[in-house]
């Protein structure tokens, strides 16, 4: 076990230098200079420099030297990709300059709302897309299966920016009601008023991973009803209830682990879109609006951050195989 | 009762297998279409849809009773009635129309894409899986990367570093497609090189090339086609999001997306101008799903019925 996480875990950081280069590579092609973005329209040229300076924007992007031929690594001088690297590997994240505030603290403020929405959304999707998923597997063909796999292929059809606009829009038309946008309250101030702010995106975002959750524990469930060993336990005598729950859903539910896990980390990168609709200050706004505003260090360090999430709960899916399946070693 | 039966099955079988399709091409193409009916009725309404969304995008201008850009069809923001059935944007546009015109964005982006990005895809993936060894090594670890790299903000900045126009667009949901096929096509391109075919090629002296091409690529096709299916819909639905974010393909092309965002902006708020471009989406990305469903539980026997 210990050598399997060890050996992911190498992996886990070639692929984290690969990601690594590959964004910056291509933040590099955006035009625009994130100097003149920080310093404004009325600004001279000697003050830009400065920024650029101060930025180290006025380094050579990668550590490669154009002039030799052939064109070779050279380590020796200062590059913006080897600063940057030497800073996230030594958790200096450096500072938002539009924000002007240093990465680790936005990451700090804006973790607890984008890890709230993620909790929230994987509640409603564990509370709806497993029950249904096995009920529509159970009764199989039965009026309630054609209406949740319905239901759930069309959850997978819909653009959730369209469902969030829509939940925002048609209670302010009619109604006039508005949830509370723009600054958020935390859960430990006012209750109510904080899941009166998140319950409606987490919806929005439960729509759609609930409707792949029930899809995939329906077809699992099916799949693991034909097996051997659930005759052997009708055989023996179990009561329905015991086959169904002990031998027929949890060992159905490994695929539906790894596709949570998938959901989780996709979440916890921030959900991009919705953050942005429902104004919650998650680290998925953080990191579009700083796309937009040209602030290419952060956008490079985001996505670094958002890779670690995902190879980190990727082993933990691997990982907690072994214990819904006991049959599963890793050596 | 015994007679009866050894009497009707023959007869029944030999309808089935010896009658030649009557009617040539069109004619097998539709009885094709009557048995996906019957025995799948849900991918049966998914072709269908298709079918109208992708007369409404061929046959757009035609349909459309307005201009894509008419600022005179209307008011600025009426509501909906006999002559704007969906109403009118903020300038007077007609938002039937702009719908209308919308599909032939959202469809050819999403052909477009998906066709190169599979193709790609299945090249690599073929490659990775028949050579083995370092290659296979470099491709796989690219595509983790690729796989581990958050989807909307790979293609967000794909579009910006190139600036949004069709192309762009299209390239970076290519982009975002490549690594998943590769991924599936590198498993079916392994456990088809084990095959005897594979070995009898390379013994008679057949080139590398020729043994991927030629050999292994139809036998990964079908699995490939099945997977096309299935990203139409994904790349539509990413497209859309482009637009709606802002990065989409920019005016004067109507997009789906940003009459959406469009909508949600405006003041006052009008539901109709928010609702049907996001329900036009909404029907062909389930259109797609729906077949790719079908299509799958078709070429894949061993699934049938088990997905839904």
């Amino acid at each position: 076990m210990q050598t399997f996480i060890l050996r992911r875990l190498m992996i886990g950081v070639v692929i984290l230098f690969f990601l690594s280069i590959i964004v910056f590579v291509l933040l590099s092609i955006v035009p625009g200079d994130p100097a003149k973005q920080r310093c404004g329209l009325s600004c001279k040229d000697e003050q830009i420099t400065a920024i650029r300076h101060e930025l180290g924007l006025d380094k050579s992007r990668l550590p490669v030297n154009v002039k030799s031929s052939p064109p070779f690594i050279d380590f020796h001088r200062h590059s913006q990709y080897g600063d940057w690297l030497t800073g996230v590997v030594t958790g200096d994240l450096g500072e938002s300059s539009y924000y002007h505030q240093p990465v680790t603290t936005a990451i700090r403020h804006r973790l607890p709302v984008t890890f709230e929405l993620m909790i929230l959304t994987m509640i409603f999707t564990v509370a709806i897309g497993i029950p249904f998923g096995a009920i529509s597997a159970l009764f199989r063909n039965s009026p309630l299966d054609y209406v949740v796999r319905l239901s759930s292929i069309f959850g997978l059809s819909v653009p959730s920016f369209w469902i969030a606009t829509l939940v925002l829009i048609i209670p302010l038309a009619i109604w006039g009601y508005s949830p509370p946008l723009g600054r958020t309250i935390a859960f430990t101030d006012n209750p109510i008023q904080n899941l009166k702010q998140f319950v409606p995106p987490a919806a929005v975002l439960a729509l759609a991973s609930a409707a792949g959750i029930m899809r995939l524990a329906r077809s699992s469930l099916l799949e693991v009803m034909r097996q051997d060993y659930m005759r052997t336990a009708r055989a023996k005598g179990l009561q329905e209830r015991v086959v169904v729950l002990r031998h027929g859903l949890k060992n159905s539910l490994i695929p539906v682990v790894t596709v949570l896990g998938l959901q989780m980390a996709g979440l916890l990168g921030g959900a991009l879109i919705i953050e942005q609709i429902f104004t919650l200050p998650g680290l998925g706004q953080y990191t579009f609006v700083e796309l937009f505003n040209k602030d290419f260090q952060v956008v490079q360090t985001m996505t670094l951050y958002i890779g670690v999430v995902v190879i980190l709960l990727n082993l933990a899916v691997d990982v907690s195989y072994a214990w819904f399946d006991p049959r599963i070693r890793y050596s | 009762m015994a007679k009866d039966i050894t009497v009707a099955s023959p007869t029944s079988i030999s309808t089935d297998v010896f009658t030649r399709p009557q009617g040539g091409r069109l004619g097998a193409t539709a009885r094709q279409a009557w048995k996906l009916a019957r025995r799948n009725p849900l991918g049966f309404v998914g072709l269908v849809i298709i079918l109208v969304f992708g007369a409404i995008a061929v046959f757009g201008p035609a349909i459309a009773p307005y201009g894509l850009n008419e600022f005179t069809a209307g008011r600025p923001n009426e509501g909906m009635s006999i002559h704007h059935w969906f109403g009118t944007d903020a300038i007077g546009r007609d938002t039937l129309s702009r719908d209308i015109y919308g599909a032939r964005i959202s469809l050819s982006v999403a052909f477009v894409s998906v066709l190169g990005g599979a193709a790609i895809g299945t090249a690599f993936g073929i490659i990775s899986g028949y050579s083995g060894g370092l290659l296979d090594s470099f491709i796989q670890r690219t595509v983790d990367t690729l796989i581990a790299f958050p989807g909307l903000l790979l293609l967000l900045i794909i579009v910006q570093a190139l600036g949004p126009s069709f192309w762009t667009v299209v390239l970076a949901i290519m982009l975002a497609i490549i690594p998943g096929v590769t991924r599936v096509v590198r498993g079916a391109a392994l456990s088809e090189k084990q095959n005897q075919y594979v070995e009898a090629a390379r013994s008679i002296g057949a080139p590398t090339p020729r043994v991927l091409f030629r050999h292994i690529l139809p036998n990964v096709l079908a699995l490939a086609i099945v997977i096309m299916t299935t990203l139409l819909g994904a790349a539509i639905l990413a497209e859309a999001s482009l637009a709606f974010l802002g990065l989409g393909i920019p005016e004067p092309a109507a997009s789906w997306g940003r009459d959406v965002s469009a909508a949600r902006n405006n003041y006052p708020l009008k539901i109709p101008a928010a609702f049907f471009p996001g329900a036009a989406i909404t029907l062909t990305v389930l259109g797609f799903n729906l077949l790719g469903d079908a299509i799958r539980d078709i070429a894949d026997p061993r699934l049938r019925g088990s997905q839904s």
